[in-house]
């Protein structure tokens, strides 16, 4: 289990405990439940690079206390 | 500041249970991301990994082969191995954990299979990557982890075989057995490790002599040249071609130059003789008599226009040769320029009895041309072939061919003298009928204007001399740079003309007005404009609305009833 964080720079920094075996699209649909907005509308970034709903945190290598930054689309 | 929110695991599982996801583990699982945090290992659980066979070495086993490489050592850490059943490690494996990350991490991991040989593996150094090997989705084979430079290094020696196959297939036997000799090298060495169960993978090299290594007499030294490097293909020379020769340099042609004895000069003059053979003329003829007979067969397929138009040059060219006297017209340059020749030759026929002597008849011609006007009888210098006493006797054939041509002239007055180009010309413009009399006062004008151009200059020059006179006698003008004094003689100058009346006072403002020297009447005429508009209806309007009214009628729009009531209104108020 790993906790990643989401920071959406507006006031908002979730923890979420989730498994590396867990989709991208699987970590918006907890942090949607958490803020209340739908996790459509969710994006999570780190930089440039957008991440994909279908693809694993640990394919993405993400780590333990990695910091991925919210946005809304 | 931002609020961090943080759930429990077991509100999280209770939102990973909404969602459907699995849950989290709990407690004990809390224990073990501690320890994974500790531990850092970068790979993922094992659990997929237990039903698979794997073949790796040792790290002691590693450790020799590198050290007979002689490569550096791997470094041996304490790891936390997990045992498996069916993994034939041998029991020095458990104990000892490399720092190096990515080979011997490889080689210690359970369910981690290889696709290269140990042989290739000795051959790498340390620092490689190895990456997954490609694999189909549907494959359900176990990952499978390669080196791309062995990958390529095998791909290499595939392609060098069979190249050798290739080429072997058409030679003898013995070259077969070479090929033999060195697919058994290809073969994976033997590996002696003692104490250790490793099945090693089975090659996937296809090999089509697969010779077996008992039973098998191995000659050496037989076929040393094979060893040897392939002899370089001898160059192939170009093909040579023979240089067609030419007539024209098989003829010898040298050029004779008398020496000029006058001349004593300090370089030799060199004696060319020049010999023109035979051979030429032949050719010459050859070549014409080749057109007659082209022109002969051309004749034949002739229309009847082209026979007609030929027949009318061969009258044109009977009637010269028939006529004594008189000119044949031709409407050509030449005809000009012949003129003077064709009058020439049938004085020539008077004077044939006088016995002029001349090696070239251009020159009879001019001599007879010349005698005729006793203003050139200078010209008798230029004629440098004829001898001294001959010219006396030109002397008096010229009076004596003067007084024929005065008689001859009383009787034909019409005739031309066309002796030289001016009496052409004067000729020319007598009987020309094309100059009209607008073409003459044309003449006339142009060159008053000349006339007046050339005056004006003239006083110009006058009236500069005399401002530079008067200029340099101011002692303030000598004192001023050459710029100023440019610039004040200019000014000078033109004011002086202006007030002498020799050039208008022109603005300089256009471009080619500086040149004209007519004077425009209209360059001051400025004259003040008021414009009225008024509509269909006689009634005043301002600039607007002129505007709209003439945008309206060009686009063929009007106004609506409504704007059109309102224009009403407005101009029943003013009126």
């Amino acid at each position: 289990m790993i906790e990643v964080l989401a920071n959406d720079r507006l006031g908002k920094k979730i923890a979420v405990k989730c498994l590396p075996e867990d989709t991208i699209g699987d970590l918006k649909k907890i942090l949607s439940l958490q803020l209340g907005t739908s996790h459509e509308k969710l994006i999570l970034k780190k930089g440039h690079q957008i991440y994909k709903d279908h693809i694993t945190l640990d394919d993405y290598e993400v780590h333990d206390g990695f910091n991925f930054e919210l946005y809304y689309g | 500041m931002a609020t961090e929110i943080r759930l429990s695991i077991e509100e999280t599982n209770k939102l990973r249970a909404q969602l459907g996801l699995t849950l989290l583990p709990t407690e004990s699982s809390d224990r073990s991301i501690t320890e994974q945090k500790q531990a850092r290992v970068p790979f993922r659980d094992d659990t997929k990994n237990e039903n698979h066979t794997k073949s790796s070495l040792s790290i002691e086993e590693t450790n020799k082969l590198r050290r007979s490489l002689g490569l550096r050592p791997l470094e041996s850490e304490p790891s936390e191995l997990k045992s498996n059943d069916k993994t034939t490690l041998s029991s020095s494996q458990s104990s000892h954990v490399t720092t190096s990350r990515k080979e011997p991490e490889l080689q210690e991991k359970e369910g981690i299979q290889i696709a290269h040989s140990a042989r290739q593996l000795a051959s790498i150094q340390d620092g490689e990557v190895f990456t997954l090997e490609d694999k189909d989705i549907l494959d359900e084979d176990e990952d499978r982890f390669e080196n791309e430079k062995l990958v390529k290094m095998d791909k290499q020696e595939k392609i060098d075989r069979e190249r050798r196959k290739m080429g072997l297939s058409r030679s003898n036997f013995s070259n077969l057995m070479y090929n033999s000799e060195s697919d058994q090298d290809d073969e994976p060495e033997e590996i002696r490790a003692v104490g250790s169960k490793i099945a090693l993978p089975k090659e996937k090299s296809s090999t089509i002599h697969d010779i077996p290594t008992e039973n098998v007499v191995t000659i050496s030294g037989l076929f040393g040249d094979l060893d040897e490097e392939p002899k370089p293909k001898e160059s192939k020379k170009p093909p040579k071609f023979k240089k067609s020769k030419s007539k024209a340099s098989s003829k010898k042609r040298s050029l004779d130059v008398d020496i000029d004895q006058n001349i004593t000069g300090a370089t030799e003059m060199v004696t060319l003789v020049l010999t023109i053979e035979e051979e030429d003329f032949d050719d010459i003829e050859d070549s014409l008599a080749k057109s007659r007979r082209e022109k002969a067969r051309a004749r034949t397929h002739m229309t009847a226009e082209q026979i007609a138009a030929e027949a009318k040059m061969n009258l044109r060219l009977d009637a010269i040769s028939d006529l004594k006297d008189g000119i044949v017209f031709d409407g050509t340059n030449d005809f000009l320029e012949s003129l003077s020749s064709l009058n020439a030759a049938p004085a020539e026929v008077t004077e044939e009895s006088s016995n002029i002597s001349g090696p070239i008849k251009d020159e009879e011609v001019k001599e007879a041309v010349m005698s005729r006007e006793p203003d050139e009888a200078s010209s008798v210098a230029e004629d440098d072939t004829t001898q001294l006493p001959e010219v006396d006797t030109t002397k008096k054939r010229s009076h004596e061919s003067e007084e024929e041509n005065q008689i001859e002239n009383e009787q034909k007055p019409e005739e031309a003298k066309f002796a030289s180009v001016s009496s052409t010309l004067k000729y020319l413009r007598q009987t020309s009928a094309t100059t009209s009399e607008a073409e003459k006062q044309a003449y006339k004008v142009k060159r008053e204007k000349e006339k007046e151009q050339s005056l004006v200059r003239i006083k110009i020059s006058i009236q500069e001399r005399i401002v530079r006179e008067e200029l340099e006698k101011d002692s303030s003008y000598g004192r001023m740079s050459q710029e100023e004094k440019d610039k004040t003689f200019d000014r000078v100058l033109s004011e002086r003309l202006v007030s002498e009346g020799i050039i208008a006072d022109v603005p300089t403002s256009g471009r080619y007005n500086r040149y004209n020297s007519q004077v425009d009447d209209l360059a001051d005429y400025n004259p003040q404009v008021h414009v009225t508009h008024k509509d269909d209806k006689g009634q005043v309007l301002d600039q607007k609305q002129a505007w709209k009214v003439l945008s309206h009628r060009y686009h063929g729009l009007a106004p609506k009833h409504a704007k059109r009531a309102k224009l009403k209104s407005r101009s029943e108020r003013t009126v």
